[in-house]
């Protein structure tokens, strides 16, 4: 009888120390547990990026750090991508100004020679003469507008102050869109276009702005392509992309440029003097993946490039 | 400053068959940065699988080291790296890997399940949306083409948001016109969620989507290989 109360009060005591002992270890587990957050938050807050664990243990701690280590990359990125961009807008701004600056500076010149021509009361005016000041001064006011357009598009891009908005259209409307502003100049060089596409493709794509990033595509296919080329442009569907390829006979973009083109303010080098401040690929680029699509481009040089426009269907 | 997030020097891989060795890989350096698209082209046997393998985990090098996300893997033990391919890499095989008993949503969410993290369901219906697989989470893999087998395989991939999605021939089964739609998901997907992506294909069609392309021939990157193409 005594054995047994004396072996249950054994056991009880057992029990109680092994619970003890169990809340003990419990206690400092979480305790530890607590210390290491706390450090690593104190870390985060002096803005130390954490160091990326020799992958921890398969525990909770392991857990918790992997997704602290992950806030305190994105933590950084973040500060690193508004540095980027505040350099970005520097850059922006006095290329802005640059370009400007130039053909303003030539209005001017023209003004003054100008009134000094007509100035010249006793003599007889060169009509002529006039005309030609006029046509140029009225070129490089054509120039400064179509930079000051560029720029309001891209601004108004970057900042998001344009929606997309998709809608089913029928692609081929867009496309007639763009073909129909570039027609003049194609016609001026004497560029051919074909088309082939169904007349009754219904595509998801926001009209205007869709419309502009072929536009910019066909521009450059123009400029780059000699009188007399062609330009073929082919719309097909797949299963879950609708593409539009536009190809041409132009002078063909080099493999390690093939990235670049769509830079913002990139110049193709031979033609830096040309219109044109690089910004339409961009802007063309940056309007595809606002709807979920993709460019992708295939040339070779001497040959012509194809330019595929992703569109979700 | 940008983020290298693999660095990988002077890697070596070393075969013996018989009397004779193999070098599958012969001293590969190269560095990616975080958020970049890189793919590697070249003939196959040129070492392009061995070396993917590498940087995600599954082979240990001859020599040299492959570091990710600040991670040396040369220096870690199979349980470590078991959890650093359950966390910090994705893979997308050409032979998709998808658990056939398992519907498309339940192997999307196997990867998060085993890791015991809590299912963010609120990407993994945005992924489903993204991938167009809405209406087929629901099935299994063996009623899937080989497009949308890819397309799970590629939200598996993105559903434990790793520092790196290693794919290996993603296209290599698939019809051009699938493959299309599969590489480029997936460059959508990555650039969505700020994922870098290193993918192997001998397609240069598919490689000229990547912002760089890296040629190997035998064991070694071919100089001057490493270009920007087709951001």
């Amino acid at each position: 009888m005594e054995i047994t109360l004396i072996l249950i009060l054994l056991l009880f005591t057992g029990i109680l120390a092994a619970s003890l002992w169990k809340n003990h270890c419990l206690k400092r587990d979480i305790y530890d547990f607590t210390l290491q957050l706390n450090e690593s938050l104190d870390d985060l807050m002096k803005d130390k990026e954490l160091p990326p664990a020799a992958c921890r243990q398969d525990d909770l701690w392991g857990m918790v750090y992997e997704k602290l280590c992950r806030i305190s990359r994105k933590y950084t990125r973040k500060s690193q991508e508004i540095y980027e961009e505040k350099e970005n807008l520097k850059e922006l701004v006095s290329d802005l100004s640059h370009q400007t600056k130039t053909p303003l500076a030539n209005i001017k010149l023209y003004l003054e020679m100008l009134s000094e021509e007509t100035a010249l009361a006793e003599h007889p005016h060169d009509e002529t003469v006039l005309a030609e000041y006029l046509r140029k001064i009225n070129g490089q006011v054509e120039k400064l507008a179509f930079l000051l357009q560029s720029m309001v598009k891209m601004s108004r891009l970057e900042t998001g102050t344009i929606k997309i908005q998709k809608m089913a259209h029928p692609i081929t409307d867009t496309l007639a869109a763009a073909i129909e502003a570039i027609l003049p100049q194609a016609e001026q060089k004497q560029i051919l276009l074909h088309v082939s596409c169904e007349e009754t493709l219904l595509l998801n794509h926001d009209k205007k702005w869709t419309g502009e990033s072929i536009f910019n595509i066909l521009d450059n296919a123009v400029k780059y392509t000699k009188p007399g080329g062609s330009i073929y442009i082919s719309v097909t569907m797949e299963t879950i992309f609708t593409k539009i390829s536009i190809a041409d006979t132009g002078k063909g973009i080099p493999m390690e440029r093939q990235g670049a083109v769509f830079g913002r303010f990139y110049r193709e080098p031979e033609i830096h003097d040309n219109e044109g401040i690089g910004i339409g690929l961009y802007l063309a680029r940056e309007i595809i993946s606002m709807q979920n699509g993709y460019i992708r481009v295939e040339s070779e040089v001497g040959k012509g490039s194809v330019f595929h426009i992703y569109l979700p269907n | 400053m940008e983020h290298i997030i693999v660095k990988a020097a002077s890697l070596k891989k070393y075969y013996n068959i018989g009397s004779q060795t193999v070098k599958a890989l012969d001293g590969v350096t190269f560095h990616v940065k975080e958020g970049e698209f890189v793919s590697i082209i070249g003939k196959s046997g040129c070492g392009k699988s061995t070396l993917l393998h590498m940087i995600g985990g599954l082979d240990t090098p001859t020599s040299g080291t492959v570091i990710v996300d600040g991670m040396n893997l040369s220096e870690m033990n199979q349980e470590q790296l078991a959890l650093f391919r359950r966390r910090k890499a994705g893979f997308i095989f050409q032979q998709y890997n998808l658990i056939p008993d398992l519907t498309v949503y339940d192997n999307i969410i196997f990867p998060l399940k085993l890791d015991g993290a809590q299912i963010d369901a609120e990407l993994v219906q945005e992924l489903l949306v993204s991938l167009h697989m809405t209406d087929k989470a629901e099935m299994f893999p063996s009623m899937l083409s080989g497009g949308e087998q890819q397309r799970t395989a590629i939200a598996r991939a993105l559903a434990a948001k790793p520092s790196v999605i290693l794919a290996d021939e993603p296209t290599g089964n698939l019809d051009t016109s699938a493959s299309h739609d599969v590489i480029g998901l997936l460059k959508i997907m990555a650039e969505k969620y700020r994922q870098t992506l290193i993918v192997i294909t001998h397609d240069l069609d598919i490689a000229q989507m990547a912002d760089r392309i890296i040629q190997l021939q035998n064991g070694k990157i071919l100089e001057g290989s490493d270009f920007h193409a087709g951001k």
